[in-house]
């Protein structure tokens, strides 16, 4: 039994015309185990991690996230699901630019009434962690967009959630950036275990997992794992990339 | 596609922006138009009360305008705000500025002449009902009419106004550059900024002020309002930020729970929009102040009819003056009389010779004989208490306070020196507060004491006044009369048949009556007067009020919605958003509300000892506040839950 079961998953939006966005996936992630899903633009990526993330809500299947259904919980019972149990990250719009960047990582503690003590340490330990002590006190449009996204992973993680699900978070970076957030990335999963799912266009951000998922049409297309080497398995995106449909320029365009 | 087409079709596509300035313009409109048609109506004028009247209504008409003024402008910059992004889109497609000015112009004329349309039309229903409620109120009959004056005052005022306004906005949009208008409100902002010297002038501003208005004399009133001023606009620019930033400081308080979530948007939202903010807490004072000034009048008048136990009071002229004229004397008191005969009504007569006696303190006091107030005192079951010489009852009237307290008072010594040196002093053997002679505070003494005074003053003028006052038991039920009872129309017929006399050659009366229920009656038709056009203003106001704050909220909306959207994927619950939304609103409909609140008490308490105790302006200035506090409730409801709504749709 995995941390994260996803059986039989789909999403149909309705509208003028109705668009299948996810057919029937089925999807297991361990404890501690980091998770890239890749696929072309348009191929259901972001409805699945909002599925799982419980943002949207699912037109049939089930999600178990630690064997608890977050689609059956009640409206409030699932905020504080979502704040307690789950982090996130997102490509842009993470930080409340009203807020020092220390006040937007605090934020899911305030939210749960936690004592002072137990914020200034947690809030001093993360942001070690993630080399942005210095920029604490400044706001959000005062600091670059790799610290930023640093930030928004020490208020994704700062209540140690049992998953962290981040769509694209390197999208806005350089390369330079992008490594940086994503060995924060790894680090945080290799010394507190904490399960994560990735969202990403990019192969460099993808060679940080353990195993990446590849979606096509909105359906589960293939899976491969890493080795020992990161550069090889860079290399074994990449090709499984280009072999997916032709669009590997457009997508390694995006980056490297 | 002609430009013309493009400026109107663009106002058909974005309905929803344009909707709220539409409104919002069409409600100045109609506001001002019901309000010209009252002003207006013929048979306002023609009542006794119309001339001075009209011209009140006048300023208050003045003073509608510029509220309408202020209020389209701040709709059309909060329009504008909102399309920012749009105007620079056009821009960098390559429109030229004249296009964009042009576009802009344009969009103005279409909506400023649709409202004047609309709110007019809205308009001349809603007339037929207030003049309904000014009827009601001002016991006039008021019909509908063609109000064609307020038709033409209407278009060319907001005409113009929309015409001054569009080429006003054309030049706000000229300031800007593309990039500022492409980014439009979604730029972050700047954390408000503050000095701390000045939130410290506030802090002594606002204590200064209540101290000097405490003080007498008109220099430490108008420091007051100085310092006042100063205090307000700088607690809204200066001290509250340095507040919020203070309270931020406190972590303790500030990372816990919601706070951080509200306090932080507070600030913004407060410092964006101080000088309106200012605005509002000194328009609500002066119309709180104002309206508990009002109604403590109102109260004050009803008391002087309630507190008089005579209906009538025949004063007679002093007769040796009319002797020396050869006019024939009509006795006024004989009409009275009679007229009370023939309406079969019963009364009790009373004539009382009062002298007015300066007194040390207290100054003039009027002295009346024992014996005529024992029969008062009988009749009236007021206390009745032997005196001996030089010994005195004192009766200050409640309707007039005295400066000073009396109540330890053991004394009462002339100023008089011949009077101080003959009778030395009177000793007060009892007093209590009634109001026998109205405003008349009495001095009762002994008959040969009294005859002793007189003696003593002979070789000074003096005067005795020779009054009648008639007691009419039926009519002490302690009822306010309306226009239809007897009272008023006996004391109107008798003030019209008063006049015919007036600089009359052949004849003249002795004396003039004195009709309590006729002195009420027409005091208190300018006062409801005033009363309906201050509740008028101050509905417009309120109103106004209301719908700048909804503005702000909703030109922020978006970026609220985006926070409140991202706090929701973070795990931010509904009702942890209502709580922070709710008191964020809740401070900005109360704070203002909550200052003018306390400066109308302060500038009450100040008029207060000038009012019996009884109607005293502080109930008064209470109810006011309270009234104006239960119509801001009403709208803090509605704009909450529409802001909510909005809300709502966000959370995920
Ligand atoms: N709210 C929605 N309503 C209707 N259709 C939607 C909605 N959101 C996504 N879709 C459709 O569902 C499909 C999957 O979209 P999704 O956003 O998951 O793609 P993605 O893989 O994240 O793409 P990208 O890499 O561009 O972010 C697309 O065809 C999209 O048009
Ligand atoms: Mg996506």
């Amino acid at each position: 039994m995995g941390m994260l079961e996803i059986q039989k998953l789909s999403k149909i939006y309705n509208g003028k015309v109705s668009t299948r966005a996810l057919n029937n996936i089925d999807l297991t992630i361990e404890q501690g185990e980091f998770v890239g899903i890749m696929g072309a633009s348009g191929s259901g990526k972001t409805t699945l991690l909002n599925m799982v993330s419980t943002i949207d809500t699912p037109s049939s299947g089930k999600i178990l996230i630690n064997n608890q259904n977050p689609h059956q919980m009640k409206k409030n019972q699932l905020a504080q699901f979502r704040r307690r149990q789950l982090g996130f990250v997102f490509q842009d719009f993470n930080l409340l630019d009203t807020l020092t960047i220390a006040e937007n990582i605090v934020l899911p503690l305030t939210l749960e009434k936690k004592s002072l003590k137990e914020m200034d340490e947690k809030l001093k330990a993360v942001a070690e962690k993630l080399g942005i002590v210095e920029i604490l006190n400044k706001r959000t449009y005062e600091v670059s967009g790799g610290q930023r996204q640093r930030a928004a992973i020490a208020r994704a993680t700062i209540h140690s959630p049992v998953l962290l699900l981040a769509d694209e978070p390197t999208g806005a970076l350089d390369s330079k950036s992008s490594r940086n957030v994503m060995e924060m990335m790894e680090k945080i999963n290799q010394t507190d275990g904490t399960t994560m799912m990735l969202v990403t266009h990019d192969p460099l951000a993808a060679s940080y997992c353990h195993r990446v998922v590849f979606i096509k049409d909105g359906e589960l297309y293939n899976e491969i794992h890493r080795g020992q080497n990161r550069q090889e398995f860079f290399q074994e995106i990449i090709d499984m990339l280009s072999f997916l449909g032709g669009n590997a320029h457009e997508l390694s365009a995006v980056r490297v | 596609m002609r430009f013309r087409q493009f400026a109107f079709n663009n106002i058909r596509r974005n309905t929803f922006t344009y909707i709220a300035y539409f409104l919002s313009s069409s409600f100045a409109v109609m506001t001002f138009f019901t309000y010209l048609v009252f002003v207006f109506h013929p048979d306002i004028l023609k009542t006794p009360i119309g001339l001075p009247a009209s011209y009140g209504m006048k300023v208050a008409a003045c003073i509608t305008f510029i509220f309408s003024f202020l209020f389209v402008l701040y709709s059309i910059s909060a329009f504008l705000k909102a399309r920012l992004k749009e105007f620079g889109i056009l821009t960098i497609l390559g429109a030229h500025r004249k296009q964009l000015n042009y576009l802009i112009f344009l969009e103005n004329m279409f909506i400023g002449t649709a409202s004047v349309i609309t709110g007019m039309f809205c308009g001349l229903l809603f007339s037929k009902l207030f003049l309904l409620f000014g009827e009601n109120v001002l016991d006039l009959k008021l019909p509908m009419y063609v109000p064609m004056n307020a038709v033409w005052i209407t278009i060319a005022a907001f005409m113009g106004l929309f015409l001054i306004l569009s080429f006003m906005t054309t030049i706000f949009i000229r300031q800007r550059k593309a990039l500022e208008m492409v980014q439009g409100s979604r730029r972050p902002k700047k954390e408000p900024k503050a000095s701390i010297w000045l939130a410290l002038l506030s802090v002594v501003s606002l204590i200064l002020a209540p101290i000097l208005v405490s003080q007498d004399g008109f220099i430490y009133i108008s420091l007051a309002l100085l310092f006042d001023m100063i205090g307000v606009y700088f607690f809204f620019t200066q001290l509250f930020v340095v507040i919020i930033r203070l309270l931020k400081k406190n972590r303790r308080y500030s990372w816990q729970g919601l706070n951080l979530l509200w306090i932080t948007e507070l600030a913004y939202k407060m410092k964006d929009s101080a000088r309106m903010f200012f605005m509002i807490t000194i328009v609500a004072t002066m119309a709180c102040t104002t309206a508990g000034s009002v109604l403590a009048i109102q109260r004050y008048i009803e008391y002087t009819y309630t507190e008089n136990p005579f209906a009538y009071t025949v004063h007679h002229y002093n007769s040796d003056i009319d002797t020396k004229t050869n006019k024939k004397i009509i006795p006024v008191a004989e009409k009275l009389e009679q007229t009370l005969k023939r309406e079969g009504i019963t009364y009790q007569k009373f004539r009382l010779n009062t002298v007015d006696i300066r007194f040390k303190h207290l100054g003039y006091l009027d002295l009346i004989r024992q014996s005529e107030y024992q029969e008062i005192a009988k009749t009236l079951s007021c206390p009745n208490v032997s005196l001996q010489d030089r010994e005195a009852l004192f009766i200050p009237s409640n309707l007039d306070p005295l400066m000073e307290s009396t109540d330890t008072l053991t004394q009462l010594s002339f100023v008089n020196q011949k009077l101080s040196s003959k009778i030395e002093k009177l000793k007060i053997k009892h007093q209590y507060t009634e109001s026998l002679l109205q405003r008349e505070n009495l001095v009762v003494v002994n008959d040969q004491t009294y005859d002793q005074i007189l003696k003593a003053l002979s070789s000074d003028p003096y005067t005795i006044s020779q009054r009648d006052q008639y007691l009419i038991p039926k009519w002490n039920d302690q009822i306010l009369p309306d226009v239809n009872s007897i009272e008023v129309q006996m004391g109107a017929e008798l003030s019209s048949w008063e006049k015919t006399f007036f600089d009359h050659d052949k004849v003249a009366l002795d004396g003039y009556i004195m009709s309590r229920a006729e002195d009420y009656y027409s005091m208190k038709q300018v006062t409801s007067l005033t009363i309906f056009i201050g509740v008028f203003i101050v509905a417009i106001f309120s109103i106004f009020i209301a719908s700048f704050l909804y503005f702000k909220l909703f030109i922020d909306l978006q970026h609220d919605q985006r926070y409140y959207h991202e706090l929701s994927k973070m795990g931010l619950s509904q009702k942890e958003m209502r709580k922070a939304a709710t008191k964020q609103i809740a401070f900005l409909f109360y704070i203002p509300l909550f200052f003018s609140g306390i400066q109308t008490l302060v500038a009450l308490s100040a008029l207060n000892p000038l009012f019996p105790v009884a109607t005293s302006t502080i109930s008064t200035g209470l109810r006011a506040i309270g009234i104006f506090t239960a119509i801001q409730t009403v709208y803090f409801l509605i704009v909450r839950s529409r802001y909510l709504a909005q809300l709502k749709r966000v959370m995920v």
